[in-house]
């Protein structure tokens, strides 16, 4: 084994590799290959621009509903702050409304009561006018 | 000389066929996904909920407005419960 290492060794020392020569490229062809490249990149990009589009317009619509949809988040906020606000205070004049009530039922009576004794005394003119003629 | 002008352009002609390939791929592959269908009828959908949304922002608004005239009301009403002692002493007085 370490006849045949040693034989692989002096061979690669005895058999010389053969190498491309590469020269540098010219800086005009690097600047063209480099101009190429950038242009079907463009063009590419073009190609997909009509999609980039679309979903560009997507994003819009969707930034814009978030916007409408935090609008009436708030204003839903405030409606049931203020309608809590009322249920409370309503409650709290419930007593009031009561005591209206009870007094509207008086106040009906009252005007009974006065309507009654309009009649009466519209009764008693009419009998004493009668009296005085005879 | 004729050999490299003839591999020149053999050259020229394979890179821009093979720019056409590329650009040929990628419409097919736009193609195929459907994504403009897909997109424009997303966008469609967008634009028939948009007059909803507008709607129940308007009716949103408007029940701000009836809330505020609510409280301008309850307000009014706290303010008149005060002199509901003074109407109830009166009937009493006319009652007895």
């Amino acid at each position: 084994m370490a006849e045949e290492k040693t034989k692989e060794e002096n061979l690669q020392k005895e058999v010389e590799v053969a190498e491309e020569v590469k020269e540098p490229p010219p800086p005009d062809v690097v600047q063209l290959c480099r101009e190429t490249f950038q242009k079907s990149a463009e063009y590419l990009h073009g190609e997909l621009e009509g999609t980039i589009e679309d979903y560009k317009l997507l994003e819009t619509l969707n930034k814009i509903t978030i916007t409408k949809y935090t609008d009436m988040k708030e204003f839903t906020e405030n409606i049931s702050r203020g309608l809590q606000e009322l249920n409370e205070k309503y409650s709290n004049l419930h007593p009031f409304l009561e005591q209206i009530n009870q007094i509207d039922e008086n106040v009906t009576a009252l005007e009974q009561a006065a309507y009654k004794l309009d009649n009466y005394s519209k009764r008693l003119e009419s009998k004493f006018k009668a009296l005085e003629k005879r | 000389m004729n050999w490299n002008q003839e591999t020149k352009n053999r050259l020229n002609e394979k890179v821009a066929q093979n720019v056409q390939d590329v650009g040929s791929l990628v419409r097919h592959v736009v193609k195929t996904s459907r994504s403009s269908e897909l997109l424009a009828q997303a966008a469609k959908n967008f634009s028939c909920q948009e007059n909803v949304i507008h709607n129940s922002s308007e009716s949103l608004k408007k029940m701000v407005t009836i809330k505020t005239q609510l409280e301008y009301q309850e307000s009014a009403i706290e303010r008149s419960m005060s002199t509901l002692s003074d109407i109830q002493e009166q009937l009493n007085s006319i009652n007895r």
